[in-house]
């Protein structure tokens, strides 16, 4: 199994090839998805985890801790996922206008890209973190930190903005200036 | 006025000025002096006995030529053009330049480099292919933030009060590529974000809005295709 930073910088890279490949007047329609999403999930989060928990006890009645991290994990990330699948895979948000020929073009289109593949991929990150990496019970990831990867935690979006009241920012502006065209 | 007024005013101004270049030079001189600036100092972290390697084999292509012209011109004097004197310049290379210096020659190549490409991007990329704008300005303020942590620890000689720590000796490999970027981060901007405080989250916000505001608007503007 390799190095936890390896695993999910590999998310992010392939994130940032698609972005390269579609184009980024594609893409910042799928920032304005993926930030809603983070929006979305830290301002449930708190008041949904106490539902979910109480949906555990009834379903399993068990006091498995390592299981029910599991199933919260799992039920961010896959919401999550799906959302971001919604994002890449039906109509998105388009903003006017053309984009700037190669290759400016496509240096932003990779910008755009990573910072799509750095929301996507810290915040697959940032849900393993938070409830102690339970996909390693499944053998899917290494969940010794190394320093490097101790060091990127800090980095994560959700650690870097831990409310979700900052997210509304972007989302607000972006919102503006598609509804201004 | 706090004690950190003064340095919150020299960070604004240093950030305004790179902004100013940046806007002025043009996105697609930015975005090269960007690539090279960071591809560049990461790539010669990993390989600093390649580049030692390099500047000796080129410095003794140099000492070669004027140990040459100075035998040439030493039997010139001594009345004898076959050049059949002895050798007036014997230092080479390998004594100037010990292992030890790796990370100071990398340094330098890479400061070279920096300044070529500045200049090579000023005269070779015409204004029209480089368009200023707000994404222009951010990618210059980009490029300065990386000088930071780049050229602050090497000025501590000179400014003993600046308390910045050096960014450490980096492995090999990818491995060694993230130790070098995480350390530079931590070292440069750990600080910085630190010293930033609650306002952290709000700052993360603005910078994310603005950068993709300034992309958006280089699609609003949208004539070219």
């Amino acid at each position: 199994m390799g190095l936890i930073e390896v695993y999910f910088g590999s998310i992010a890279g392939i994130i940032t090839m698609i972005g390269l490949a579609q184009g980024y007047a594609r893409e910042l329609g799928r920032s304005m998805i993926i930030i809603v999403a983070i929006f979305l999930l830290l301002y449930v989060q708190d008041r949904l985890n106490p539902i979910l928990d109480s949906v555990w006890r009834m379903v399993f009645s068990a006091e498995n801790i390592g299981a029910q991290q599991l199933f919260l994990s799992n039920f961010y990330l896959v919401t999550f996922v799906v959302i971001i699948f919604a994002g890449y895979a039906g109509r998105v948000i388009t903003f006017s206008g053309q984009q700037w020929p190669m290759p400016q073009g496509a240096v932003l289109s990779c910008l755009v890209g990573a910072v799509n593949g750095y929301l996507i991929s810290g915040s697959l990150w940032y849900y393993q973190h938070i409830y102690g990496y339970p996909l390693a019970n499944l053998g899917w990831i290494n969940p010794d930190l190394s320093p490097i990867a101790t060091e990127l935690v800090r980095y994560l979006p959700q650690n870097v903005m831990p409310s979700p009241t900052p997210w509304v920012i972007p989302i607000a502006i972006l919102l503006l200036m598609r509804v201004r065209g | 006025m706090s004690e950190s007024t003064p340095g919150t005013v020299a960070f604004v101004f240093y950030v305004l000025l790179f902004a100013w270049v940046g806007f002025r030079r043009g996105l697609f001189r930015e975005l090269l002096v960007l690539a090279v600036s960071v591809g560049g100092f990461f790539l010669l972290q990993q390989n600093q006995g390649l580049a030692l390697e390099i500047v000796r084999q080129v410095l003794g292509i140099v000492f070669g030529i004027v140990a040459v012209g100075a035998k040439f011109l030493a039997s010139l004097r001594a009345g004898d053009p076959g050049g059949s004197s002895e050798p007036v310049y014997t230092l080479g290379p390998s004594e100037w330049l010990s292992d030890a210096d790796q990370p100071t020659v990398s340094f330098l190549v890479w400061s070279g480099v920096l300044l070529f490409t500045y200049l090579l991007t000023n005269k070779a990329i015409p204004d029209t292919l480089s368009t200023s704008g707000l994404l222009a300005a951010m990618i210059g303020v980009g490029n300065g933030l990386f000088y930071i942590p780049t050229f602050a620890p090497r000025l501590i000689d000179f400014i003993p009060e600046v308390g910045v720590a050096s960014v450490s000796s980096p492995g090999t490999g990818i491995e060694g590529l993230l130790q070098s970027v995480t350390d530079m981060m931590h070292s440069g901007f750990g600080d910085l974000w630190v010293a930033l405080g609650p306002q952290q989250p709000i700052l993360a916000a603005i910078a994310l809005t603005v950068l993709l505001v300034a992309v958006i608007s280089t699609l609003r503007r949208g004539g070219q295709t």
